[in-house]
């Protein structure tokens, strides 16, 4: 299994909304840009821990939102860095 | 200067929404939800700061609920426009501004029929009468806060007829939010807001606040365009808020709306609306005693939103506001403050009213300088 999940959203709205409310309970999350390969959306999503995946859908849940599309990755991400609101 | 203009854009502005802009002019700068470098999250974060703010404003559980749009008229508008088909019927009041009775009239050239509501001599909606109209309508769109009066309308009883007729409810708060309260717990299932009126922001902010429950499926937009999601598809998004909020974010606006809401929690709603009821209310009460003077406000006692309507007998509103104007530099607005249906209403047809609208930062003595000047003009 890999390491980090990229949780992908339709949009950026979402994915600051998912970011903020998940680092408020406590979850490592950066957001990157949405690999290529998975979107050609230009916009960009969260990076998380694997271990984190459940809690960080349950919490974006709890915002209505909850990711398009989830992939596996192996590390923080292309140019991954923190962003804190 | 004295600024009794607060109607139509409320001056001077906190220093924290003035801060609050220019930051944003100076560093932030890039476009919100556009790229993925450091300034474009931060703007992001400015208009979701902004939206969460207004969600909590208006007793919204769900930021995506609420919609930025130009102003107020562009959220009127493209609810009007898009929720509406021919053969459907819309309802409103007689006490309406441009904003919504201009697009009714564009709506029923669409072969969409309008039917006006009657309101009293003080601008209260006939509720009766229009518990009678409301069934069969798609939507019903009511001013909450007449600009002309400030007259404020009764909206839970108005939203609890309306759900019982399957009609939709939109509230236009242009005038009222940021002075006395609305909110989603009146049972609107949709509020227009503005944000440069009592929310203390700067124009171009505005917006929309739908109910949880109502399907934002059912309007169309008005515009289509960028959104920075799904870029790869021509077609508009479907999901809130994308779906109504084509190009630029007003970002620099949007930081001072956050600050104009901010400033207001910080003062309380409560204390706002003390503060200018005192002040209007001696305004008002001084012009009644000026010999001739008519002035046309709800009943003491009756929710007001602080506009004090005045005519001078045998004056011409213009010539009172443009003496006030020239000899005594008081702003204020005269005429038919773009709601000559208001004015059919309250009989002040064809003259209109000269009217003044003090803000949170008007001062007794601007009062009194005020009261003197009216006293002193002469025809």
């Amino acid at each position: 299994m890999s390491e980090y999940l990229y949780m992908i959203f339709k949009s950026m709205t979402h994915v600051l909304t998912a970011e903020r409310a998940a680092r408020k309970h406590g979850i490592q999350c950066r957001l990157v840009p949405i690999p290529r390969n998975l979107s050609t959306d230009c916009g960009m999503c969260v990076s998380v821990r694997a271990e984190d995946g459940e809690d960080f859908i349950r919490i974006a849940g709890e915002k209505g939102l909850s990711p398009e599309r989830i992939e596996e990755h192996a590390g923080p991400g292309p140019g991954a860095r923190c962003y804190s609101s | 200067m004295i600024y009794l203009d607060n109607a139509s854009t409320s001056w001077p502005k906190p220093d924290s929404v003035v801060e609050a802009v220019s930051g944003y002019i100076r560093n932030v700068g890039a476009s919100p939800a556009r790229g993925n470098c450091t300034a474009a999250l931060e703007a992001m974060g400015v208009v979701l700061d902004c939206r969460e703010a207004i969600a909590e404003f208006f007793g919204s559980s769900n930021p995506m609920n609420v919609v930025f749009t130009h102003n107020v008229t562009w959220g009127i508008n493209t609810v009007l426009h898009g929720i509406t088909d021919p053969g459907d019927r819309v309802i409103t009041s007689t006490m309406e501004h441009n904003a919504v009775t201009r697009p009714l009239s564009d709506l029923k050239t669409r072969g969409i029929e309008v039917t006006y509501c009657p309101c009293n001599h003080l601008g209260v909606l006939d509720l009766d009468a229009f518990e009678k109209s409301v069934p069969g309508c798609r939507i019903a769109v009511i001013n909450h806060g007449s600009n002309v009066t400030g007259t404020v309308q009764d909206i839970p009883a108005i939203s609890r007829i309306c759900r019982e007729a399957g009609t939709v409810l939109m509230v236009d708060a242009a005038q009222s939010a940021g002075i006395v309260p609305v909110g989603m717990d009146s049972g609107a299932d949709i509020i227009a807001f503005t944000g440069h009126k009592g929310l203390l922001g700067v124009p171009g902010t505005g917006g929309l606040v739908f109910a949880d429950r109502f399907d934002t499926s059912t309007v169309k937009p008005l515009a289509q365009g960028g959104t920075g999601s799904l870029s790869e598809e021509t077609r508009q998004p479907d999901f809130m808020p994308d779906r109504f909020e084509a190009g630029t974010m007003n970002g620099p606006g949007l930081a001072g709306l956050l600050a104009g809401v901010g400033y207001l929690r910080e003062l309380g709603l409560d204390t706002v609306y003390e503060r200018k009821m005192k002040i209007a209310g001696t305004l008002a009460r001084g012009i009644m005693e000026i010999p001739g003077a008519r002035v046309f406000k709800p009943e003491w006692g009756q929710r007001w939103t602080a506009v004090v309507s005045f005519t001078l007998k045998n004056s011409c509103t213009a010539s009172v506001a443009h003496y006030l104007a020239v000899e005594h530099d008081i702003c204020c607005r005269h005429g038919f403050h773009c709601a000559s249906c208001a004015h059919r209403t309250i009989g002040t047809f064809p003259g209109g009213t000269v009217r003044l609208s003090p803000g949170i930062f008007t001062t007794m003595e601007e009062i009194e300088k005020t009261l003197e000047a009216v006293r002193s003009y002469r025809e």
